[in-house]
């Protein structure tokens, strides 16, 4: 169990800072970000367009507080989920043998694959291990 | 750890992008709800230079003879069939990068075409001619598969190119 608070501080600015980053780099062209959801064949044309104006913001939110240390847990949580959501939907897009861009961080996004479920696999550990931390002096 | 709460923070934070997402791209939001971008996703807007054409009008510019018709399939699709003096130019691994640039004036009239129907090789390769200063550009939606049903001109082989 990692108990040392600054483990716990790095762990909050590293999903913070990549989440905030992902939704900076996609917030300013919504049409560009549906049409990478819409690649990945799992939601319809209108779910993709209506995902992609809010998606980015619920990152950029979610890395802002992360950051900051306020709402620590519900940005967590609200991380965690969004990370388990992009493993399954990485996973299930590699399986049916679809290949696309992961559409992450906009233009620079690269390819969903065995790497990019890596990156949100590490990711979502820490975002858990701050999920459930215990209370403790604000780092 | 107070679930509860928790979760009720993450509702929170989840209703607030709701709003900002909504009021930031308010615009796009009514241009879709008049029916724009139902056909594709992209902003006439912000690529002023392609314009997505059903086959009247891809045959017409077929007609017409100085148009440059792009496949933009993978070369083993040319091969066995693409639209008469097409040309082959496949984005090659998705990588929305051009192995080459096209060796023709800016200012020419530029048909892509894929497979039709939710094909997206063909507006993907419009957007990189776009950014590559090509203002004339044309999305054939119907693609190969329109132009091939309805007895348009065809032919095989590999591009010379």
């Amino acid at each position: 169990m990692i108990r040392n608070k600054y483990f716990f501080l790095a762990f909050r600015l590293i999903v913070g800072g990549v989440f905030f980053a992902s939704g900076l780099l996609k917030v300013g062209d919504p049409l560009a970000f549906a049409q990478d959801i819409k690649n990945f064949r799992i939601v319809s044309h209108e779910a993709s367009f209506l995902a992609a104006l809010i998606l980015p913001w619920i990152e950029i939110l979610c890395g802002a507080l992360l950051i900051t240390g306020i709402l620590r847990r519900p940005s967590a949580l609200l991380a965690s989920g969004l990370l388990i959501g992009f493993i399954i939907l990485v996973g299930v897009t590699m399986a049916r043998g679809i290949d696309t861009d992961c559409g992450c961080f906009g233009s620079l996004s690269h390819r969903a694959d065995w790497w990019l479920l890596l990156q949100d696999g590490v990711l979502l550990l820490m975002s858990l291990c701050v999920l459930f931390a215990k209370p403790g002096p604000r780092v | 750890m107070n679930f509860k709460k928790t979760v009720a923070g993450a509702a929170l934070i989840v209703l607030a992008a709701v709003l900002l997402g909504l009021a930031a791209n308010f615009p796009l939001l009514q241009k879709f709800l008049k029916g724009e971008f139902r056909e594709s996703l992209f902003s006439s807007d912000k690529y002023p230079g392609i314009i997505l054409i059903g086959l009247a009008e891809a045959e017409e510019l077929f007609v017409r003879g100085s148009t440059l018709f792009i496949d933009s399939r993978p070369k083993q699709k040319f091969s066995e069939g693409h639209i008469l003096n097409a040309v082959s130019i496949p984005l090659e691994d998705n990588k929305k990068k051009l192995k080459s640039p096209l060796n023709v004036p800016l200012d020419k009239i530029i048909v892509v075409y894929c497979d039709g129907g939710d094909c997206l090789e063909s507006l993907a390769l419009a957007k990189v001619l776009h950014s590559q200063g090509y203002k004339n550009i044309r999305v054939f939606t119907g693609g190969w598969a329109e132009w091939v049903g309805t007895g348009h001109p065809t032919a095989k082989g590999h591009d010379p190119q």
